[in-house]
């Protein structure tokens, strides 16, 4: 083993003095420490709020959106509203055409026909999409199903024998209000679709894949505007066999890969017959149909989540910076009154570089020992607000050590200028002053 | 007298240092700005919504066949008259409805855009009679033209006059009233197309949402339309329904449901945002607000109490003289109590500054017409009121403790 140098030795044992000395500075005054250690306190309180909410909704939403069925593309009319323009037909053939292209890539093919239906259980809803697929509709989606079974070849269509639907779990606790999902298997339900009134068995229940759905649903105004194809994605859905559902066309073809490098196959295979409907938010085309590939938008989403969460960041960047200013300012004025000790300091043999570390020292202990103090305080008031607010609090021990190092940062921040300050008293003129 | 010249005194010590004074008020005027700052935009446009609402679109629904689906669906002027009894059974208010078909532009005129239209097409779309009437059902030699139909046909239109329209020469019978830039530039779904925000961010969220891009409406943005009568059974573009603002929303959901019920599915595009604002949900993120508002209070008043007791601690000397001279106990805690109360008002003050500057900056930033503030007095009060009194509480333990101090120690220790 080797011998530590004494070069060394000696200067560890004077940082070590140093750091002492800040420490004791801290212990023999309380009172001052723990006000200033307070402001700390509630800097990181509301930092760990504003990360919990603002990065936890984020992780939130993008593990929802991952549900939706990353590994699908979707062929289907494209989303713009222009009247005299020629309406595109998507059919069998169109479906033929699709099996055909990507019949080595191990693809799951589903045409879908997609009404507008009025469904009554225990409660009516006059609106509610009605969505006719063949059973492999499911591994277009990457939910689960949470009661009974998914639909299958021998349930009937309800045209010509008894039918069968499952429901989401939104559209289930919708119609019957009150009822464990586990108890809505083996329920009917009148539909209406296309004029016809069928009874439908209720035979499975899908999982709600959406995390706050109360809470978006409530501020979400857009939902009228939403094309069937997207309203699909909001998963209050009644699901039924492919022929209960009459017509040559489909509202869209659904194709589920394996995996992600046989998307990117899909996709420029189905380009080449539809090309890709919009570019930079713009149609390229003003009709027709167009491939989507549910990845790019999910990716799409999540970017526009990752922003809001930038955008909490915001927040919390200027409360702590407004502690920065305010304990950097309350810092200089206690310097000021200490010029006496720290002049004696500097006389006892004390390098301007340790007066400088001292007061450091003083400023990261503080503001560290309030951050942990304003953990539990962030806590709390998350916890506070989250029952007053119903808004998505969601807490990580991940983001405590980023707000113990943003406390850390804070006292480093904001010791700056007046270890500074105090570095460059001179002892001569300021106890002479004193004497004189 | 007493306070008086207490106050000046504290007025004197804090304008010395003016800069330090700023930045130890910052808590209170960051708290102060953040309680107030959402409160402004959301009275403000709470306001605008009720007082403008036909300007800003917000008592209108425009309805269109959903473009995605299997099989076409075709709208046509007899489901006005089923969506006005459907909404009126279901307890809405409907002001006027219409039918509306694209006809395209006129021949001689490719800025002019003639429309077919149930008689009240042009009341429905939300603009106002300038001069005439309405034309009747099957009053096919008529016509009802927008403000700037004379001005791109280089003529002007007076009422009477005729206009070659679909083939058939018609009588103005009717003529609108010019509508603002503001409107003009205002789509369905109220926003402001010519906002950089709109253009930048706004559009491909709302696509990525599903909302469909709506390419040819140009028209309803040039105040050059020619209303003619449409057939009874043709087929229309688009269904318009007015109703009371504040119904906007529920009506807007009975008018998909309403036509559910005939089989069709339609999209219904009407001002998103501002039903949001009128909403009392919205309100329960005053306690996020409310929040914010206290911990920048809490920080700026731990400041302020430090810097008390600091100044308790280093002007022990002129505290003793001043006692020394004939000050009372009272006279002292009074001055550091003045001093916080004066600091606290200030930072109400330029609170009160910031919070509008905060709200017009998140106005000049939303793409959606109708955002506005207006200055929230009863917030501004409440928040003022309890930044001064947190202010005094942060200011009480000093002034105690500078009052307690005996004149002959603090001259001693020196």
């Amino acid at each position: 083993m080797t011998e530590p140098s004494p070069i060394r030795t000696r200067e560890g044992a004077r940082f070590g003095s140093v750091v002492r000395e800040g420490l004791l500075y801290v212990v023999r005054h309380p009172l001052r420490s723990a006000l200033t250690a307070l402001t700390s306190a509630v800097a990181i309180a509301v930092t760990v709020n504003v990360i919990s909410l603002s990065y936890g909704l984020d992780e939130d939403v993008r593990r929802d959106v991952a549900r939706f069925g990353r590994l699908t593309i979707d062929v289907g009319r494209l989303p713009v509203i222009a009247s005299g323009v020629e309406r595109p037909h998507l059919g069998d053939d169109a479906v033929a055409r699709v099996r055909d292209r990507t019949a080595d890539l191990d693809a799951v093919v589903v045409p879908r026909r997609q009404v507008s239906g009025r469904a009554t259980g225990a409660a009516t809803l006059e609106r509610i999409q009605v969505v006719g697929a063949p059973p492999t509709y499911l591994s277009t989606l990457g939910v689960e199903v949470v009661a009974g079974r998914w639909l299958e070849t021998v349930d009937g269509d309800g045209r010509d024998a008894p039918g069968a639907c499952a429901l989401d779990a939104e559209a289930a606790r919708q119609l019957f209000p009150d009822v464990a999902l586990e108890d809505v298997i083996g329920r009917t339900i009148q539909l209406r679709v296309q004029d016809l009134d069928q009874t439908m068995t209720v035979v499975g229940v899908l999982e709600d894949p959406l995390t706050y759905r109360a809470l978006f649903e409530t501020f979400d105004e857009g939902r009228g505007a939403r094309t069937l194809t997207s309203s699909l994605l909001s998963f209050r859905n009644v699901y039924v066999r492919e022929t209960t559902i009459a017509g040559d066309e489909y509202t869209g073809i659904s194709i589920a890969l394996p995996d992600e490098a046989r998307i990117e196959t899909a996709r420029d295979r189905l380009a080449q017959i539809w090309p890709n409907a919009m570019k930079d938010g713009q149609p390229v085309f003003l009709s027709g149909l167009g491939v989507f590939v549910r990845k790019d938008w999910m990716d799409a989403l999540g970017a526009s989540t990752a922003t809001g969460a930038m955008l909490g960041n915001i927040i919390w960047i200027i409360i702590v910076l407004v502690a920065v200013i305010m304990i950097s300012t309350l810092n200089l004025i206690t310097i000021r009154e200490r010029y006496d000790d720290l002049a004696v300091r500097r006389c006892e043999g004390a390098t301007r570089h340790d007066v400088a570390l001292q007061i450091t020292v003083e400023g990261v202990v503080t503001s560290v020992l309030g951050g942990l103090a304003g953990l539990p305080l962030g806590y709390a008031g998350a916890a506070v607000l989250r029952d007053i607010v119903d808004f998505p609090f969601r807490f990580d021990p991940a983001y405590a050590g980023i707000a113990t190092l943003i406390a850390a940062v804070l006292g480093l921040f904001s010791s700056v200028v007046p270890a500074r300050r105090a570095a460059r008293l001179q002892p001569a003129t300021v106890l002479s002053r004193r004497l004189t | 007298m007493r306070i008086a010249s207490t106050l000046s005194l504290a007025l004197r010590r804090l304008r010395r240092r003016p800069i330090r004074s700023l930045l130890l008020l910052q808590g209170t005027v960051w708290g102060v700005a953040v309680a107030i700052f959402p409160a402004a935009v959301i009275q403000g446009t709470r306001i605008t919504t009720v007082t403008q609402a036909e300007e800003l679109g917000a008592d209108r629904i425009a309805a269109v066949a959903d473009p995605t689906s299997a099989s076409e669906v075709k709208l046509a002027p007899a489901d006005v008259d089923h969506l006005r009894a459907y909404l009126e059974g279901v307890g809405h208010t409907v002001t006027s409805a219409a039918a509306v078909q694209v006809d395209g532009p006129l021949p001689t005129a490719e800025g002019v855009t003639v429309l077919r239209s149930t008689p009240e097409g042009p009341l429905a779309r939300g603009l106002e009679l300038e001069a005439g009437r309405w034309f009747g059902t099957d009053e096919n030699d008529a016509c009802v033209v927008e403000a700037q139909v004379g001005t791109v046909l280089g003529r002007s239109l007076a009422l009477g006059d005729t206009l070659a329209v679909a083939g058939t020469e018609r009588r103005v019978v009717g003529i609108m009233k010019p509508r603002s830039q503001a409107q003009l530039r205002t789509n369905d779904l109220g926003f402001d197309l010519e906002h950089a925000m709109y253009k930048g961010v706004a559009q491909q969220f709302l696509m990525a949402m599903g909302i469909p891009y709506v390419k040819d409406d140009a028209w309803k943005r040039t105040d050059a339309c020619v209303y003619v009568p449409v057939d009874a059974d043709a087929t229309v573009d688009w269904l318009y329904v007015r109703v009371d603002p504040s119904q906007l929303s529920a009506a807007g959901k009975s008018v998909r449901e309403g036509l559910v019920s005939r089989g069709k599915t339609v999209l219904t595009l009407y001002p998103i945002v501002l039903p949001v604002i009128l909403g009392d949900e919205v309100n329960r993120f005053d306690a996020v607000t409310i929040a914010m508002f206290l911990a920048c209070l809490v920080m700026g008043a731990v400041v302020m109490a430090n810097l008390g007791l600091l100044n308790a601690l280093s002007r022990s000397r002129e505290i003793a003289i001043r006692r020394v001279e004939g000050a009372t106990r009272s006279d002292i805690a009074l001055h550091f109590l003045m001093e916080g109360i004066v600091l606290s008002l200030i930072g109400c003050g330029l609170g009160c500054l910031l919070g509008m500057g905060l709200a017009e900056l998140r106005v000049q930033v939303e793409p959606v017409t109708g955002f506005t503030w207006t200055f929230p007095t009863t917030h501004a009060l409440i928040a003022c009121g309890v930044a001064v009194v947190i202010g005094v509480l942060a200011a009480l333990f000093p002034a105690l403790r500078a009052s307690s101090q005996d004149p002959v120690r603090g001259l001693a220790h020196d």
